[in-house]
């Protein structure tokens, strides 16, 4: 008689079963040690692993998994989805890191038929080098949400492993890593060139409907000073960086182009200048553009997101044609209240993303006051919130909310599927982070908001890569079979 | 009604050509109406005591009474030789100008807790010490108390320290301005990503993360003594805010200094007082506001 499986009333769909097929056919058959899942979110990565996990305990070949998930909350998750769906499938949840506790978790694995811990990776890192569990005390490893297993440092050492899970890659007992599809394929070819031969990706774009968003044309604002403001920024910013690349150029220094932020670091200035043979004024020069560097691309974010209460804090304030600004309503919040509106008047759930906590507050703040919200009508989680707060708020909005405004503290692994539509307010730093963000509601639409002028340019991209990786092909299209 | 003028300022470190353009801006014309407060850190412990001196000594003309108070980074014995310049750190004054009445009580240093460990800094208290904190808050009852028999219209807090929960979130206090950057880079990126902040981040950086820097003693002595108007600087970050609660209008002041934030520096409060209101607006040391934008970014960013 089988130890663990679905329990009654739950079925894999149709498209799931031959994928937790062709991972036990990996691991048993093929002796494979890791296998790497990318599947589009909300395809069920999760209920894959547990399915393959279910048959490998019947098997016999595991007695103890140890499940390693990027944050506290979605431990808890993990662990209540596993119940819900598997019998047998126990888990013990995030366990408390004193010695005297280890043993008695140790004495609870023995006795209590759990099938293993779940833990986040930053306590895996603890744990490990505390060396309160190691290897041998598992026969399988899980990884959800693996796409920051490996980290890009820079251009020399390229990809390395994250530091919450180094060490996991020359663990030789069979491991599982469930990323999303829309992984970029450098990462993909990175974490697989980490882990070794005896390494398979499994990756399907699942064509299913009922995860393809609309992305619509983004709402346009006309403000026309924010644009004056935001072209002058962005052109001073052009300026720097051009200047500091021509210094960079006349040194023969390469790299650092991607993130001059870094010649941030004295250690790094230090160290250019002695192989370099910097002069101190050419030091100095260097750190001062950096500073204004860095300081434009608050200010254009301030000004991108609504950020008025930085903004009138700032010396900017005083500034004429800033201070007119400042003196009107933010037109893009006003958009912002106008489109949750309709919606909200079609009974619709709506889940607003912004990137910055400060932004969020005031997203809450506002359509709280204009659309005389009650405080159970909204809901804002960001990482201010601790994880169980996160995750009771999130339930909340799941059954009484009607808006969710969060930053990317939701951006892996929480599915969100009983929102109709996702205004992306601001929008996150990169694409991978955007198709995260995008994939946590269950189809429906994605808006986006912008400024007419600089900022209706790039948003259109963004929509237009958007709409591109919806109706991407398959992922053998992307040519990743030659990494294996 | 005539007016009480009170200039809020606090986190100076030093910086005498922001003290030269306040003292431009003010100027003579109001002097005799105008109470000039200094909620703490004047100077910078490496600068001699001659610095404090000048900065005191160059506000001291541009109104009527000047109160200081030391911050964490001033000796705490410092002491003003100018006539119209009182020291209310754990001490009070009454200003009346005939027809407000105002009280004033403050309290210097701040709680070891809000700076970075590795910054030792002169005027430092740790609450968390049960001597420690008890004696604070003795010195800021009798100090109210005193005020109180004096039956003034308002009664004004100033401290270096904010109070627990009230614009002091921040991590913990740091002048040195690339760590500061260092932090500004973190925030572009958004939310908490360690992982992608790293890049930026020296190996040797002391690792902190925001939190509550403000004083717990404080926070009780306000919510039980409801000063009319809190005044304090210290956490560079939150400087520019303002709360209100149903007794007490609370404002960070910080910072005049140019640095460590760049943007939100050059800062200073202009609180009106009259008999029947307080009205108070935050201002910059900005001399040239109406040229244009680019210009203006050019020049002071």
């Amino acid at each position: 008689m089988d130890v663990c499986g679905l329990r009654e009333g739950f079925n894999l769909r149709e498209y799931q079963e031959p994928l937790v097929n062709e991972t036990l056919k990996e691991f048993e058959d093929k002796a494979k040690q890791n296998v790497f899942i990318s599947l589009p979110q909300g395809t069920g990565k999760t209920v894959i692993a547990l399915a393959a996990l279910s048959m490998m305990v019947n098997d016999g070949n595991v007695r103890k998994v140890l499940v390693l998930i990027p944050r506290r909350v979605l431990v808890n998750q993990w662990v209540d989805k596993a119940q819900e769906m598997f019998y047998g499938l126990g888990l013990i949840k995030n366990p408390t890191l004193s010695k005297e506790s280890i043993e008695k978790i140790r004495g609870w694995l023995k006795h209590s038929g759990a099938v293993g811990i779940a833990m986040t990776m930053q306590s895996f890192k603890s744990i490990t080098k505390k060396e309160y569990f190691a290897e041998k005390d598992f026969d399988m490893v899980i990884v959800d949400e693996a796409a920051d297993l490996v980290v890009s440092k820079d251009f020399i050492e390229g990809f390395r492993m994250s530091k919450y899970l180094k060490g996991l890659e020359k663990w030789q007992i069979p491991k599982l890593f469930l990323l999303p599809f829309h992984v970029r394929e450098k990462k993909i070819a990175g974490l697989i060139k980490k882990f070794g031969q005896s390494t398979t990706l499994i990756r399907k774009m699942v064509q299913e409907t009922q995860f393809m968003c609309t992305v619509r044309d983004p709402i346009i604002i006309d403000d026309p000073p924010i644009n004056i403001f935001v072209e002058t920024l962005q052109d001073n910013y052009k300026k720097i960086k051009t200047s500091v690349h021509r210094i960079l150029n006349k040194y023969g220094i390469t790299g650092y182009r991607e993130n001059l932020e870094t010649l941030l670091n004295p250690e790094t200035l230090d160290r250019l200048k002695k192989m370099y043979k910097l002069d101190d004024d050419t030091v100095q020069q260097i750190q001062v553009s950096i500073v204004k560097y860095i300081l434009i691309q608050h200010v254009e974010k301030w000004f991108l997101y609504s950020n008025r209460s930085e903004l009138s804090r700032s010396i900017l304030s005083v500034q004429k044609d800033v201070e007119k600004w400042l003196s009107y309503e933010d037109k893009k919040l006003n958009k912002l209240v106008e489109v949750v509106k309709s919606h909200l008047d079609q009974n619709h759930k709506i889940y607003v993303f912004s990137q910055y906590v400060a932004t969020a507050e005031l997203i809450t703040s506002f359509l709280t006051e204009k659309l005389s919200l009650k405080p159970r009508d909204i809901v804002m989680i960001t990482g201010m919130d601790e994880a169980d707060e996160q995750f009771e708020k999130l339930g909340s909005f799941k059954r009484v909310g009607k808006v969710l405004v969060t930053t990317p503290v939701f951006d892996k692994g929480t599915d969100i599927p009983q929102a109709n539509a996702i205004i992306v307010y601001t929008p996150p730093l990169n694409t991978e982070k955007l198709f995260q963000v995008v994939g946590r509601i269950r189809g429906g639409e994605v808006l986006f908001l912008a400024y007419k002028g600089y900022e209706e340019a790039t948003i259109d991209q963004v929509a237009d890569q958007l709409r591109k990786a919806f109706a991407a092909a398959t992922g053998e299209k992307f040519g990743l079979n030659s990494y294996l | 009604m005539k007016n009480l003028d009170l200039i809020a300022i606090s986190d100076i470190y030093a910086d005498i050509d922001r003290v030269k353009g306040i003292v431009s801006m003010l100027g003579q014309s109001e002097r005799e109406n105008r109470t000039i407060v200094i909620a703490g850190d004047i100077s910078i412990k490496t600068a001699s005591e001659h610095h404090a001196q000048n900065i005191l000594s160059l506000l001291s003309k541009v109104c009527k009474d000047l109160f200081y108070l030391p911050g964490d980074s001033d000796n705490k014995d410092f002491a003003a030789n100018i006539s119209n310049a009182k020291n209310l750190d754990r001490r009070n004054y009454i200003v009346d100008d005939g027809e407000v009445k105002v009280g004033l009580l403050g309290l210097g240093g701040a709680p070891t807790h809000s700076v970075r460990s590795d910054e030792p800094l002169p005027y430092l208290w740790d609450e968390n010490i049960p001597v420690v904190g008890e004696g604070l808050s003795t010195e800021l009852k009798i100090n109210i108390e005193k005020v109180v028999q004096g039956h003034p219209d308002y009664i004004i807090l100033v401290t270096h320290s904010p109070p627990y929960g009230i614009a002091d979130r921040s991590k913990p206090i740091t002048l040195r301005e690339m760590a500061v950057l260092e932090d500004l880079v973190e925030e572009l990126k958004g939310e908490a990503k360690p992982e992608l902040a790293e890049a930026a981040v020296p190996k040797k950086k002391v690792m902190t993360s925001p939190r509550h820097l403000g004083s717990r003693i404080l926070r009780e002595f306000v919510r039980f003594y409801k000063p009319d108007v809190h005044i304090f600087g210290h956490v560079h970050k939150e400087g520019g805010k303002a709360k209100f609660d149903e007794a007490t209008r609370f404002f960070n002041v910080s910072h005049l200094c140019s640095l460590p934030y760049r943007l939100t520096g050059r800062k200073f409060l202009k609180i009106k007082i009259s008999k029947d209101n307080i009205s108070a607006t935050f201002d910059h040391i900005i001399p040239e506001r109406n040229i244009p934008f680019h210009d203006f970014i050019e020049k002071y960013l």
